[in-house]
């Protein structure tokens, strides 16, 4: 749905997502994260896999979680955003199940609001 | 770690949901069909929550050489392709068939019916959805809509296949990417691919 409530709406060249495919149940394989690729196909996409939590685990803060890892999370940051020794802060945090409030789960038309904001602010 | 009845874990299969739903999608062409033509290529969704979480489907419907119906579903988060739809009943624009599938909750090659109207132009069919269990929500019917796309046995289009990058340990090339298209709007996604 990022690519039907995002993408396809929001025709940016400058707009970047990337996804993260990761053993987020503990049994997903590479092969996996390859046939998922084809759910969002946008040239503006980039698909990576990792086999390990570091980034789920560096991520955690910046989408404001305390405990949990940062998989089934949206983070959406803005132009300036740059990416130092730690990730910077997003400007908005979706997410799916995690103690977040409730007003952030994910939801493409809110998600599409908050891209629009931002790539319209440019 | 699978979620084709559970559906634990939603955000991929959200992710997924990428075709014709709850959200206004203009078909391919704009040529009533006959309200009562049920065969064709149908793309949409099952909306458990619209906009929250979306079940991609594509339904293919044909006649066979005798005349009776026959179709396939797929529904990607289920790792349903070409699944065999049954008991097809037409009764002026009111439709509904089946498939079965085994199901933890209600047994064994459970029935998964789709019940619906088909609209004045024949270009969508909506209703009902009765079948995988939303734990969260608790709920097992849930509405789903359709837009005719094609004829049944038109060639679909090829699925796409972007390359997918192997992460090193900690990740550097995200970081590399992230800091390459700064000056962009960027959204990271982390999901798991089942």
């Amino acid at each position: 749905m990022v690519q039907r409530y995002v993408l396809e709406k929001i025709d940016d060249p400058k707009l970047r997502v990337y996804v993260v495919w990761g053993p987020m149940l503990g049994g997903e394989t590479e092969e996996d994260a390859r046939e998922a690729t084809a759910s969002l196909a946008d040239s503006r996409g980039t698909h990576f896999w990792t086999g390990a939590h570091t980034l789920a685990e560096a991520l955690r803060a910046p989408a404001g979680l305390q405990e949990e890892l940062a998989w089934d999370t949206f983070l959406l940051f803005p132009p300036e955003a740059k990416w130092g020794d730690v990730p910077p802060l997003p400007a908005y945090v979706m997410h799916v199940g995690k103690r977040l409030p409730p007003d952030r789960r994910l939801n493409g038309e809110k998600l599409f609001d908050q891209v629009k904001k931002l790539a319209g602010a440019r | 770690m699978t979620r084709r009845i559970v559906l634990t874990g939603w955000a991929a299969a959200w992710l997924l949901a990428a075709s014709a739903s709850a959200a206004p999608q203009a078909p391919q062409a704009a040529t009533p069909v006959a309200p009562t033509r049920i065969d064709g290529l149908w793309e949409g969704a099952i909306l458990y929550d619209p906009a929250q979480f979306e079940m991609e489907t594509v339904v293919e419907i044909a006649y066979d050489a005798q005349g009776k119906l026959v179709g396939t579903i797929d529904i990607p988060s289920q790792q349903m392709k070409y699944y065999s739809l049954r008991d097809f009943q037409v009764d002026g624009t009111k439709i509904s068939f089946k498939f079965y599938k085994d199901s933890r909750r209600r047994g064994p090659n459970s029935p998964f019916l789709f019940e619906g109207e088909l609209s004045p132009d024949g270009r969508t069919m909506q209703g009902m959805f009765t079948g995988f269990y939303h734990e969260e929500m608790g709920i097992d019917r849930v509405p789903f809509r359709l837009q005719r796309v094609r004829e049944a046995g038109d060639e679909r289009p090829a699925e796409p296949e972007p390359p997918l990058h192997s992460l090193s340990a900690r990740g550097e090339e995200l970081r590399e990417s992230f800091n390459r298209d700064v000056g962009g709007t960027r959204l990271v996604m982390l999901l798991s691919p089942t």
